[in-house]
Formats: structure tokens, C-alpha cells, sequence
């Protein structure tokens, strides 16, 4: 393969602009007047983006999915970094059989885990709620928590733990004034990762979504079973700009290197 | 740190997957066993294997995933090319566009698929304009859209890891082999593609288990016309109430993909002691 030939640089242009077609197509479609999703649109306006503000019901559900995802991310980062903390950094037996487990539910379909979840909580006769909705929610997120703060550990110099040790720090203050400081980018990264892969999950939530915990991807997915008109596509777009936003903001700051590893 | 230290580090993510992953899944496991009118047996199984129609649902999504993966294997290599061959900035910028939809979920792109794909959607408008076709061509709710879909949402989980092996081949090997006279296509046959075997297998295996186990996509794209398996858990745990059923169907689903996953694993296990064997 030749990266400088134009022919090449036109293929790859291309298959970024298949990614980004969904993306692209759902943001011009929010700005049409009509209430279909015919294209081109005819007319402009943002008359969507008002019915979404004022339609209570997306409201409710934006702000359990909020909920949700912080709480799964706060969750996620603590066991996460806890867990790849000692896999990176002491010499476990089995450490890569743990780190597969620990990793395992990026692999092994969410849809799996939400139904598991609900014969579980029937059995037991747990009701839909945030919490329950949470312990979903943080299965599917661990695993890009503990792969973010374990390249982090990986690649962490241990010399300078040591020096603290020999100031005479004890291993916890060591920990959050040496050791936390320097990969606080990773843990942004791992953070930010978490709570996405929570706000937009729709496999684990369709099964543990009460009626008062509906999370926004379930409620979009209901609104678009039975109207086609283009106030999804608004909330779309404004999914769409805050996570650019978000993931951009991370380019920006921490780099998105460490996903390429 | 101490081993012991280590262990109780571990421990409380350890335990919240044995709470919250792997004990349901057995717990769905048993319940997949359950008969009819009681007692056990693979009753559930045998309706899933045997009965013509809803075996036709795990012949459709194993081929339309089959498909999805080449198609992902095709697209994936000049992607990755170009990202492990770019410098720092590039690299970072290009990692956005592909993680950022990564992030945005499979509701928002499934919409935008449908609108995009519609028989009046965006590229019939385009193709009816040009003059290319005369009447709408049918993709959504057919075997082409739902590829067309999981490809988009599943690309970057075969680009990632291809870049990362592309990354780990020195640069002077084409360089080498250019100089020699080997022209760019038999350098990629004979210098790239066996090199990258490895990170295009982890590739394979990430988007065939996820293209085996979608959901939201094939419920948009797919309707009831294409039999997909994820859709039809949904379907009988949640409008039918046959749970036992739906959890024999998720078994199916779940057996098969960690098979996958310990499959590639041992690969990659044994690969890593060939290596350290060879040094």
C-alpha cells in the first residue's frame, strides 16, 4: 500500500465518509421543516430541537440516562482502577486469565447480559430501578475501564513509587499523590469511554428499563416505532455534537493514542 | 506490591462480575433447561437447532456476520494502514473520527441509517436525480442494509487492532522490499497481510462475535423480513413471554462467542510462547 498515492488517500476519504454518513444524515434531517424525513429537505428550521425540549417525556428520560451513566462511570473507574492497579503492578498468578475476565463482557454480547440480569431480578423480585439499571449498565462498561488504566499502569514508570516509598510515603499516599496525578489522563479517557458506552446503550437497558427508568436510547427506540417525524433526528444531532465534543475534547488533551494499542 | 495486596484489589471487580455477569448467565443457563409443563431436558435447544424456522434465523445472522466481517476485513486494512502510518497529530485526529461513532450508540446510527437508506431516503434521492436508477432500489429491511449498517457500526473494532500491528512492523521491510522492485500490491501479499495475520484475526473475531450478537441495528435496518437472532431473543423474552426459550437462544449466542473469544485467546497464548520460545 502507498500512503501518498491520491487514489489511496481517496479510498480511505471515502470509507471515513461511510462512517460518518448516519452521523451526517441525522444532523440535515433534523433541520427539515416537514414533518417527514423527506430529502432534501424543502425547508429549514429547528423546530424539532423545540419539540424535544418541551416534550417532558425526552426530558425525563435524558436525565435518568444522566444518572445512569455517571454512576456507572464512577463505578466502572473505581473497580476498574482498583483491578488493573494489581495486574499491572504486582505479579499476580494468573493475571492474564483475570485481565480476559475482567475484560470479557466487551466481547460477549450485552444483549446476554441484560436478559440474564432480568430473570435474575425477577427471581428475586428486584423492581426496575436506577441501581438495577446501574449494575447492567457497569458489566458492559468495565471492561474499557480497566483496558484504559491498565495500558496506563503498563506503561508507568515504578522508579517513582519507589523514590516516594524511600521519602518515606506509605503505599496509599503514594498512590494518590505520586502514582494517581500522573495517569489522571487515563482516567479521564477511561471516564468519559465509561459514561458513553452507558448513555447510548440501548441492548442492556431495553430489557432493565422500568416505566420510570426509561433511558433515553429506549425512549427513542419506542417514539420511532410508531412516529416518523424529525424530533429524533434533533436528539440525535445534539447526542451526536456533545459526544464530538466530548471525544474531541480528549484529542485535544490526553491524545487518542492510547487506543491504538 | 504483594501478591496477597494484589489480590484484594482485585477482588471487588472479580466479585461484581460474579454477581452481576457470570452468575445470571449460569442462572439463564438453567433456566434455558426448563420444559414445558416441568422437569428439564433440551427441549428448548432442539425447537432453536431443529424446528426449519427459527433454525433459519442463526443460518441468516451466521452468514449475514460472515459477510459483515469480510467486508469490515476489506475496508479495515487501508484505515489502519494509514493510521499507523501517519504521524502523532494525524494519527489522533483520524482516532476521532473513528471513536467518536464508536461512542454515539446504535439507536442514533440505526435512525440515520433508515433515513439514509429509505426507498425515498437520501441515496435514492441521489440515484433517482442522477438518472442511475429509475425506481427506488429496496435496501432497508433487506440482508444489504443490515450489512451496510453493522459494517459502519462494527469498522473500527477491526481497524483498531490491525493499526496496532501494522504499527509493530518496521517501515524499512516495504522500504526493503520496494527497493527490490516489488510493486506495492505483492509487498502487501507477501510483507503485510502475513505479518498482520494476528492483529487481522483479533479483528475477526471482535466484529463476528459483536455482528452475532447486534440488536439495534437489525431491528432497524432488518425489520421482521431478515431472521436475526439478536432481535428474536428480544422478541421472545419481552412480546412472547417464552423465557425459557430466549434463554436457550442467548445460551446458543453466548457458547458461541466465548468459544470465539477462547479460541483466540489460546492463540494468542500460544503465539506469545512461540515468540518467547524463539528469543
Amino acid at each position: 500500500m502507498n500512503a501518498r498515492s491520491p487514489f489511496f488517500r481517496a479510498a480511505t476519504a471515502l470509507i471515513y465518509l461511510f462512517l460518518l454518513t448516519p452521523i451526517l444524515v441525522v444532523a440535515i434531517a433534523s433541520l427539515n421543516d416537514a414533518a417527514s424525513l423527506a430529502f432534501p429537505p424543502k425547508r429549514l428550521s429547528l423546530r424539532w430541537y423545540g419539540a424535544f425540549l418541551s416534550a417532558g417525556e425526552f426530558g425525563r428520560a435524558t436525565g435518568v440516562s444522566l444518572e445512569v451513566a455517571i454512576t456507572t462511570a464512577a463505578i466502572a473507574l473505581a473497580l476498574g482502577t482498583a483491578a488493573a492497579y494489581a495486574l499491572a503492578r504486582a505479579p499476580v498468578p494468573g493475571g492474564f486469565v483475570v485481565l480476559q475476565y475482567l475484560t470479557a463482557p466487551l466481547i460477549l454480547p450485552a444483549l446476554v447480559v441484560g436478559l440474564a440480569l432480568l430473570q435474575v431480578y425477577s427471581r428475586l423480585g428486584v423492581s426496575p430501578s436506577v441501581a438495577s439499571l446501574v449494575a447492567g449498565h457497569a458489566v458492559v462498561a468495565l471492561p474499557y475501564t480497566v483496558r484504559t488504566m491498565y495500558a496506563a499502569f503498563a506503561a508507568y514508570d515504578g522508579t517513582l513509587d519507589d523514590a516516594a516509598a524511600t521519602l518515606g510515603a506509605r503505599p496509599l499516599r503514594t498512590f494518590f499523590k505520586v502514582t494517581l496525578p500522573l495517569v489522571m489522563p487515563s482516567v479521564i479517557a477511561g471516564g468519559v469511554f465509561a459514561f458513553a458506552i452507558s448513555f447510548s446503550n440501548i441492548m442492556v437497558s431495553v430489557f432493565l428499563s422500568g416505566p420510570s427508568t426509561t433511558t433515553l436510547p429506549v425512549r427513542m427506540y419506542n417514539y420511532i416505532e410508531f412516529a416518523n417525524d424529525p424530533t429524533i433526528a434533533a436528539i440525535s444531532t445534539v447526542v451526536v455534537l456533545a459526544t464530538f465534543l466530548a471525544v474531541w475534547g480528549l484529542h485535544r488533551t490526553v491524545g487518542l493514542g492510547g487506543f491504538f494499542r | 506490591m504483594t501478591t496477597a495486596r494484589a489480590w484484594i484489589l482485585l477482588l471487588p471487580a472479580t466479585l461484581f462480575l460474579v454477581v452481576g455477569f457470570a452468575g445470571p448467565i449460569v442462572f439463564l443457563g438453567w433456566t434455558s433447561l426448563n420444559v414445558k409443563g416441568g422437569g428439564f431436558g433440551l427441549e428448548q435447544y432442539r425447537r432453536f437447532l431443529l424446528d426449519p424456522f427459527y433454525r433459519g434465523f442463526l443460518t441468516e445472522t451466521v452468514i449475514i456476520s460472515l459477510v459483515t466481517t469480510a467486508v469490515c476485513g476489506v475496508l479495515a486494512y487501508p484505515l489502519a494502514y494509514q493510521l499507523a502510518r501517519t504521524g502523532a497529530r494525524a494519527r489522533s485526529f483520524l482516532l476521532m473520527l473513528l471513536i467518536a461513532p464508536l461512542m454515539i450508540g446504535d439507536v442514533v446510527r440505526g435512525y440515520g441509517w433508515l433515513i439514509a437508506l429509505g426507498d425515498y431516503g437520501v441515496l435514492n434521492q441521489l440515484l433517482l436525480a442522477a438518472g442511475v436508477v429509475a425506481k427506488p432500489i429496496r435496501l432497508i429491511f433487506t440482508p444489504t442494509g443490515v450489512v451496510i449498517g453493522l459494517v459502519q457500526v462494527l469498522l473500527p473494532f477491526m481497524v483498531l487492532p490491525l493499526a496496532a500491528a501494522i504499527g509493530t512492523i518496521p517501515v524499512d521491510l516495504e522500504e526493503a522490499s520496494l527497493s527490490l522492485g516489488a510493486r506495492h500490491g505483492r509487498i502487501f501479499r507477501k510483507v503485510l497481510l502475513p505479518l498482520t495475520l494476528p492483529g487481522l484475526a483479533a479483528g475477526v473475531v471482535i466484529v463476528f462475535a459483536l455482528a452475532m450478537g447486534s440488536f439495534a441495528i437489525p431491528m432497524f435496518l432488518g425489520g421482521v423480513r431478515v431472521k436475526i437472532v439478536g432481535p428474536l431473543v428480544f422478541q421472545q423474552a419481552m412480546l412472547t413471554g417464552d423465557w425459557p426459550f430466549a434463554a436457550a437462544i442467548s445460551s446458543v449466542l453466548f457458547a458461541t462467542s466465548l468459544l470465539l473469544l477462547v479460541a483466540y485467546t489460546w492463540l494468542g497464548g500460544a503465539r506469545r510462547g512461540l515468540e518467547a520460545a524463539g528469543r
